[in-house]
């Protein structure tokens, strides 16, 4: 048995580092099912577990966290899911578009086929309420944040940077170039799991 | 109620908002939960009943009912129509009457509770406002002149409540809070619990800069993004520590050096420019005993702290 890579971060979390970072998302996956831990965040490069001192000791909690074989978490549903994301990008929901793909020496046309040939997948949640980024963008493709970040930007928004794309789930002020927008609810507050886009997502874009 | 001076910057808050950190959710909430929780106490609400949060003041409302309130936090002078009136102590108040308070010597927030609670939008699962998102208590934003504000459920006025005196923070100008080692401390760091820090002006209820002697950390400027909590101690490559609030960021790539204990970060909602702050070392399994025993000398009073 191999010991996880464990960290106290201060008296009331702990933070597991993964080798491998497909694996995050099983274990988030698996930690989720497996106690009632207050939150459950997923890093770059790690899971990280709050828990609260009152109900179980910070040894305890340890001690559990180090026993998680690879061998015990199975496949995670959300890392294996895919979902196709239907996004709109006429002028009034991509208002950056046009300098996105001119900056990058290409057609619209062809600027927005090669991010939907990238092997996208949401790498993590995060900065703001709701904001998903997105890994594995083609990663000829060009951008940077904007100059002057917008006071609101519309839920549903598809920001993209140099490898990455963001979506913010709810509005929000952001300073991501805006590509384009879905329609898909992406926080829907009636539902036990409100949010539609988690951490290990795969995504298949459809421009329309 | 209407309000006619927030002051610097009051808000509608609650229990912090649980569980969704994992998708970029900050907790917002008290910023001194334990402090909350005895106003609450005060007009027979539950500990994590809506409250207004006060920042420093002066605050003035006037009541268009009859209602029970009580103000607990950083202590000012408050009055009733102009005759004062005390802290932690269950008060009376007549339709037509005005509730001012005056600015804190000490400490930094108020909490003004209402027998009732007062009415809020709930997003997931929370009442409390988070500003910075626009999400929760009135409109998501902080309160204004003029605006008016209603009792939730109308309840039979409360007896006369004082909160025990033992139970009652004497709050000052200097903070010895106790913390644990964050996941980028190493003993090169050690400096951080002997040094006496300052309060800069920048504070608000996403973190605290300190100012003081910092020591390098040894990592490298950019750590992959980790999550991080309320408590925090940051310390970015230039410049100053920067502790982190109720709405501080889900996750953040600056070395985490040290976390303030779950038993103290109600305090963190009383530190104010200028007050002082010492670390006092604690390991995890200490910090689980200090909780406990301040949940213990909570728990007749209050019931359960909504830490």
């Amino acid at each position: 048995m191999t010991a996880r890579d464990l960290q106290f971060i201060g008296d009331d979390a702990i933070r597991i580092t993964v080798s491998q970072p497909e694996e995050r998302f099983q274990l988030a996956d698996f930690l989720r099912r497996s106690g009632n831990w207050a939150e459950i965040v997923v890093g770059k490069r790690s899971v990280t577990v709050q828990f609260d001192p009152l109900i179980i000791s910070p040894t305890e909690v340890a001690r559990r966290l180090r026993d998680v074989e690879v061998s015990d978490l199975g496949s995670a549903s959300v890392a294996h899911g895919m979902r196709t994301l239907k996004i709109q990008t006429n002028d009034g929901n991509a208002p950056d578009l046009a300098e996105c793909a001119e900056r990058n020496d290409c057609s619209i046309i062809e600027f927005l086929e090669r991010i939907q040939r990238s092997n996208l997948r949401v790498d993590m949640l995060g900065f703001a309420p709701g904001f998903a980024y997105v890994d594995g963008v083609d990663p000829q493709l060009e951008g940077t944040r904007l100059e002057h970040p917008r006071q609101l930007v519309k839920a549903g928004s598809v920001g993209f940077i140099s490898g990455h794309l963001g979506i913010y789930a709810l509005d929000g002020p952001g300073g991501w170039p805006i590509i384009g927008r879905t329609a898909a609810l992406l926080f829907d507050e009636s539902k036990s799991d409100p949010f539609l886009i988690k951490p290990g997502l795969g995504l298949q874009i459809e421009w329309v | 109620m209407r309000i006619l001076d927030p002051g610097p910057q009051a808000s509608l808050q609650g229990a912090p908002r649980g569980g969704f950190r994992q998708f970029g959710m900050p907790a917002a909430g008290a910023a001194d939960p334990l402090s909350m929780s005895l106003a609450n106490r005060l007009v027979g609400n539950r500990p994590d009943g809506t409250c207004i949060e006060v920042t420093y003041g002066p605050f003035a409302a006037v009541f268009e009912r009859n209602a029970s309130i009580a103000i607990t936090g950083a202590v000012a002078p408050v009055s009733v129509n102009g005759s004062l009136r005390r802290f932690h102590t269950t008060l009376p108040i007549n339709a037509g009457d005005v509730v001012e308070i005056g600015r804190p010597s000490a400490g930094l927030r108020f909490y003004v509770a209402v027998a009732g609670e007062f009415r809020a939008e709930e997003f997931l699962g929370s009442t409390s406002t988070y500003m910075p998102a626009k999400l929760g208590g009135l409109s998501g934003r902080a309160l204004q002149k003029g605006d008016v504000l209603e009792v939730k459920i109308d309840v039979p006025a409360p007896p006369i409540f004082e909160t025990p005196t033992n139970l009652i923070l004497t709050l000052g100008n200097s903070y010895a809070l106790r913390s644990t080692e964050g996941p980028d401390y190493s003993e090169d760091l050690n400096s951080l619990w002997t040094t006496q820090y300052t309060v800069t002006r920048r504070a608000s209820r996403i973190g605290i800069e300190l100012d003081g002697y910092f020591p390098k950390p040894d990592t490298q400027e950019n750590l992959p993004s980790a999550a991080i909590f309320p408590g925090a101690l940051q310390l970015p490559p230039k410049g100053r520590g920067f502790l982190l609030l109720p709405d501080c960021q889900t996750t953040g790539g600056y070395p985490h050096v040290l976390q303030v204990n779950k038993s103290d970060r109600h305090l963190l909602g009383q530190v104010r420019p200028d007050d002082s702050i010492i670390f006092l070392r604690r390991s995890a399994e200490q910090a689980r005993a200090d909780l406990a025993q301040k949940n213990a000398l909570l728990k007749d009073w209050v019931g359960e702290v909504n830490w």
